[in-house]
């Protein structure tokens, strides 16, 4: 996540983590307050950090908004699988319906002598 | 202390750029390269709600209102900058939210929709020390103590609350109200200088 972050959006999330845990070398804050001067996102994230009443739940909250994601950016597919286990469904009912019915025609035919 | 979260969820694709992962939505139309790009900001947006809302469920409620907002609105936009659109994007439905809800809202002045462009961001760093200090005194003093400190002296905003007894949020308002106050200043001499 780091490396995404420096190489494309310039907002670091480790590197906001550690400012507002004070994690940083004087130096690191300066420089990173010099950023967030420039930049109102970071800025109003490091504040919003704050007010969390249990830090620990930072991780869970994230994993869970994330698996949230990732639902509602498959949902069509996951639909389309539904959608094909329908069509299998009918398929194997098919099969087994032109299995029995040759069955019953091959007793009838032979019953009859005919075979 | 917060812990450094594990980045679960989709895949990362760390070497796309924003606006790669958005080119390549627009060519195969799938979703799932909105999911990459949505979740390198799930943290800054839950913080960005985490500071309107103050309410951890209003926060995870607000970053999912977020995610359905920009999966409907992103395919009938062009979108250059992404990490400025989705700031807004942000900063808008917090705005709505606590309007709706009649919810007292601390509003900064501090920002405005200009400090997200990136031209800015570079004519901000053509601003040079000599014009700064000739401009200081136009400042009022807790803006041109604060601005001064900051990039003058260089000192980290606990530095300036430990020296100075205002606030983390003054310092930080101060300096930002104060860059704005120097940016307007800078615009006039601008506009001076070309008549």
């Amino acid at each position: 996540m780091s490396n995404t972050n420096n190489i494309l959006n310039e907002i670091n999330d480790d590197d906001l983590l550690a400012y507002v845990n004070k994690n940083m070398s004087q130096e690191e804050r300066y420089d990173f307050e010099k950023k967030m001067n420039d930049n109102a996102f970071l800025s109003d994230a490091a504040e919003g950090l704050n007010y969390l009443s249990n830090d620990n739940k930072l991780n869970e909250y994230v994993t869970q908004l994330n698996n949230h994601l990732h639902v509602l950016t498959q949902a069509p597919k996951k639909k389309r699988a539904k959608r094909q286990l329908i069509v299998q469904d009918w398929i194997l009912l098919a099969v087994v319906l032109t299995i029995a019915l040759c069955t019953v025609a091959y007793f009838i035919l032979h019953k009859k002598g005919i075979v | 202390m917060l812990q450094i979260y594990l980045n679960l969820g989709l895949p990362t694709h760390n070497n796309f750029t924003d606006a790669e992962l958005l080119q390549r939505y627009k060519t195969t139309n799938n979703n799932e390269w909105l999911g990459v790009l949505l979740q390198r900001y799930t943290l800054l947006l839950f913080a960005v709600c985490m500071k309107y809302f103050k309410n951890e469920t209003l926060a995870k409620d607000g970053v999912q209102q977020i995610f359905l907002k920009s999966l409907s609105t992103i395919p009938k936009h062009e979108i250059d900058f992404f990490k400025g659109w989705i700031y807004m994007v942000a900063r808008n439905y917090c705005l709505m939210e606590l309007r709706h809800k009649n919810l007292q809202v601390n509003l900064d002045d501090n920002y405005d929709a200009e400090d997200n462009n990136e031209l800015y961001f570079l004519q901000e760093k053509e601003i040079n020390l000599q014009w700064l200090e000739n401009s200081l005194p136009l400042l009022n003093e807790e803006q041109r103590i604060c601005i001064n400190m900051f990039y003058l002296q260089q000192k980290t905003y606990a530095e300036i609350v430990a020296t100075t007894n205002y606030t983390y949020m003054q310092v930080k308002s101060h300096i930002q109200n104060g860059k704005r106050n120097l940016r307007t200043l800078m615009e006039k001499k601008r506009l001076s200088t070309d008549e």
